[in-house]
């Protein structure tokens, strides 16, 4: 069962928030394209705004499970690359095709006076990016980061509208970067494989205000992943082992939400800020000097991504007491310049829809699906300083979510 | 209470099956696998060709083959018959990224066998700095111009042994300027690498035709292996020693009677070593302290021959010199001129030809150590040896004179040249 489940994870490959965020994160989160801040009511509740289980039925406990089925269509560019001071090459090219499956679980307990705990492990980022062409794969054969995160929260209830949480982020990650230049006459190849376990925190405060308006704030910081390794690096085919690490980086977000419920309805609106601009450079460490020939693969590679703003919006509509239906549409901004896009993460803006149903076959037990396709508009790159030309275009990403909470 | 813990638990397992178990080793290097060796660089025509023309070392119309660098182990034998652990380099032409035109040519050579080049490194004293080590250490031809000028500029199979007490025998005592073992660690490299070369199908000229050279220090060893080559039946065809120390009596008397020497590295290696060497040499005889105790420290292969001189002392003899007074006033008789007597390489008759090439301003091995060893084959063993000026065939640059240091490339040149003339004469290409 453990090899299912990590060969199941290992080429995680996401992209349905922008650059290499995830979420998606339960049944409902993917119906609704995330716009499940303020008006979260389940087990979900433990990722997503942990305030608001202060508000469900005191007495009980809640449970949710589900999987993710995300199929990555490939990502199409046309155009050149220039490598060194060489003439263009045309690098015209695909990526190849991803279909993966992502876990998830939340559970929120009992209220124990005012208190009340959750629990969330879900995958908050991934990333995946593999080309089979030559240009491409002399920087990003394969570029992949995987990472599962255990999230226990606690919440405090003020009173019967005021909430707030605290939890602790722990994120363990996995990295792997391979790349090859032999087929473009640079017979510079790096295999390099590391992980790590690294911490974080989030914050959330729920206001439930009587005419079925809720506000929610929530906040989760900046993680450093500091990924450290081994890593194989070539010139010609001979190579040398090292020690190495690289930190790449879960950025820090706010979110601001806001909900009302309108008879059958519930609308929510939510506006969420990604602090991306700490991911500055990617700084391959080794543990030795590099012989001067393979001296590119200690260049800092220069990133200057730019905070980013998504809006979100949710709707779902009670058909009756079992049936809930749920839409969701959410736009969200790349945080990747033109001057620094590359094969590894040919990011562009995002446009997701989203739909689903949960059933409650009983009091206790409820069950649905949802379906995500993030439409990404074209990337046109013509910046001087970048030595891709050209355009991408499809990418995208498709997520079939189904889950069940169990509430005893 | 107790359901928090029970999914506590089975958060934490999902979390840990999830997430733990991946590799954080890439695996095994991936390489090319070779018989009795290891490949430790391997550049392509292209890339090196690219980086030669930008450092002007060549035009844009010369034909470069690709650098292929193996490191091979063997088993020598010491001044003492102990049998040694040592290593070597042998690089070899290849195909590999280069044009069309080369690619045949290449073709072509193989077809008749790559003729060899046995090169006999100079002075070093940092293990770090002979061919195994500094090849493998930057997996490019960077530190080994010898190398690309026979192999990718020239077409042969260059042979570099490391000698004894560098590379893979870097716990031995490096035997500096004593005949036996340095002639043994080439031949018996070359005899290594010859085998190396069937066993990887590495295409010798039948023939087995070896060029050898060296440069200073390289340049003795190269008349000490040419005896041993000989002696062993092995297919010489020509020997081009350059600026080599071939009469070291001689040098050893004249630095003696110095008051100070810019390189006193050189000359307390040669004692240190022959001190490890001869019973009847005490170093304490030779060196002052505190020098005679710091050797070997200062010649473990650790350091080089800057930071060697740094701790020893230009002043030669005398209050606070490195040699004592006893050898300075004393050396004629002594076992120290007389060990250097027996290790003289200007001793044989060469049956095959050699051509001297030698700076006439080199600053270290002055000219006239050259004109000494001509002198000394053709007078006392009837051996005709030439001997080429450098600056007659390469003249330095309008104002400047070649020095030691700067007479090696136009030295390897000329040799080259010649080498290749000969090759063309022989085996057609």
């Amino acid at each position: 069962m453990k090899n299912i489940l990590i060969s199941s994870i290992t080429a995680i490959s996401i992209a349905s928030g922008a650059a290499y965020k995830l979420p998606e994160q339960s049944l409902k989160g993917t119906a609704l394209s995330a716009a499940n801040v303020a008006s979260c009511d389940g087990a979900d509740c433990a990722y997503y705004n942990p305030a608001n289980i202060s508000f469900l039925d005191a007495n009980s406990q809640f449970i949710e499970a589900g999987l993710t089925f995300v199929h990555l269509p490939k990502i199409s560019f046309k155009g050149t690359y220039t490598i060194l001071t060489n003439p263009p090459v045309n690098a015209t090219a695909k990526t190849l095709t991803e279909n993966v499956a992502i876990p998830y679980l939340h559970y929120v307990s009992k209220a124990y006076g005012n208190f009340r705990y959750a629990l969330s492990v879900t995958v908050p980022a991934g990333l995946t990016k593999r080309w089979n062409t030559p240009v491409q794969k002399l920087t990003a054969q394969e570029f992949a980061l995987k990472t599962v995160m255990l999230n226990p929260s606690v919440a405090y209830k003020i009173n019967s509208k005021f909430s707030f949480a605290v939890g602790a982020n722990i994120v363990y990650s996995e990295g792997k970067v391979y790349s090859d230049g032999t087929d473009v006459g640079l017979p510079l190849k790096r295999e390099m494989k590391g992980n790590s376990t690294d911490y974080g925190y989030n914050l959330a405060a729920s206001l439930h205000l009587d005419n079925g308006l809720n506000l929610a704030a929530t906040y989760r910081s900046k993680i450093k992943l500091s990924e450290k390794g081994k890593a194989n690096l070539y010139f010609g085919g001979v190579g040398k082992k090292y020690d190495a690490n690289v930190n790449i980086y879960i950025p820090a977000t706010l979110t601001l939400a806001v909900s009302k419920d309108i008879k059958q309805w519930t609308l929510e609106f939510v506006y969420e800020r990604t602090l991306w601009s700490s991911y500055k450079t990617l700084d391959f460490n080794y543990n030795k000097p590099l012989p001067t020939i393979l001296s590119s693969f200690n260049t800092k590679i220069p990133k200057h991504w730019k905070d980013t703003n998504t809006f979100r919006i949710g709707t779902q509509y009670r058909y009756n007491d079992k049936l809930t239906l749920m839409a969701g549409y959410s736009y969200d901004q790349s945080p990747v310049p033109k001057e620094y896009i590359s094969y590894e993460l040919p990011d562009s803006i995002a446009h997701v829809f989203s739909a689903g149903f949960k059933y409650k076959q009983n009091q206790h037990l409820t069950w649905g699906a949802s379906i995500l396709y993030d439409y990404k508009t074209k990337r046109k790159i013509y910046n001087n300083t970048n030595p891709i030309k050209g355009e991408f275009t499809k990418g995208g990403a498709l997520l079939i979510t189904s889950g069940f909470e169990y509430k005893f | 209470m107790k359901d928090i813990v029970k999914i506590l638990i089975a958060s934490v397992a999902m979390f840990i099956a999830v997430g733990c178990g991946g590799s954080t080793d890439p695996g095994a290097l991936s390489q090319e696998a070779v018989k009795g060796g290891k490949l430790i660089a391997n550049v392509p025509a292209n890339v090196l060709k690219k980086q030669l023309v930008t450092d002007k070392e060549i035009n844009a119309s010369t034909t470069v083959f690709g650098y292929k660098a193996y490191k091979i182990p063997y088993k020598t034998i010491d001044e003492q018959n102990n049998t040694v652990e040592a290593s070597g380099v042998m690089v070899v032409p290849t195909a590999y990224n280069a044009d069309e035109e080369t690619r045949q040519k290449i073709k072509a050579m193989s077809k008749v066998g790559f003729a060899m080049v046995v090169n006999c490194h100079g002075t070093v004293f940092s293990n770090d700095e002979v061919p195994s080590v500094a090849i493998e250490h930057s997996i490019s031809p960077k530190d080994d111009k010898v190398g690309v000028l026979f192999s990718s500029i020239f077409g042969f199979v260059t042979l570099q042994p490391d000698y004894i007490g560098y590379g893979d025998s870097v716990k031995h005592y490096h035997p500096y300027l004593l005949e036996k073992s340095s002639a043994n660690s080439v031949v018996d490299f070359t005899k290594a690498a010859i085998k190396f070369a069937k066993e990887n199908n590495i295409p010798l000229v039948a023939s087995k035709d070896i060029y050898l050279t060296g440069y200073s220090q390289g340049g003795y060893v190269a008349l000490a292996a040419q005896k041993k080559f000989e002696e062993d039946g092995y297919n010489l065809k020509l020997n081009m020693p350059m600026d080599g120390p071939y009469l070291l009596d001689k040098i050893a008397d004249k630095v003696l009677k110095l008051s100070s020497i810019e390189v006193p590295s050189f000359m307390a290696a040669v004692a240190y070593s022959y001190a490890k060497t001869y019973p009847n040499i005490d170093i304490h005889n030779l060196i002052q302290e505190p020098y005679a105790s710091k050797l070997d420290s200062l010649y473990d292969g650790s350091l080089n021959r800057v930071e060697i001189d740094k701790q020893l002392t230009h002043k030669v003899k005398g209050d606070g010199g490195l040699f004592t007074n006893d050898i300075a006033d004393n050396y004629a008789g002594s076992n120290f001129q007389s060990a250097l007597q027996q290790n003289s390489v200007v001793d044989f008759h060469a049956s095959k030809p050699i051509k001297l090439v030698h700076c006439k301003t080199d600053n270290v091995v002055p000219f006239e150590v050259a004109q000494g060893a001509q002198q000394a084959f053709a007078g006392y063993f009837n051996t005709n040896v030439d001997l080429i000026a450098v600056e007659d065939v390469i003249p330095p640059k309008d104002g400047t004179t070649y020095n030691h240091a700067s007479c090696a490339s136009p030295a390897y040149k000329i040799t080259a040249g010649i080498f290749a003339q000969m090759r063309a004469a022989t085996i057609g290409y």
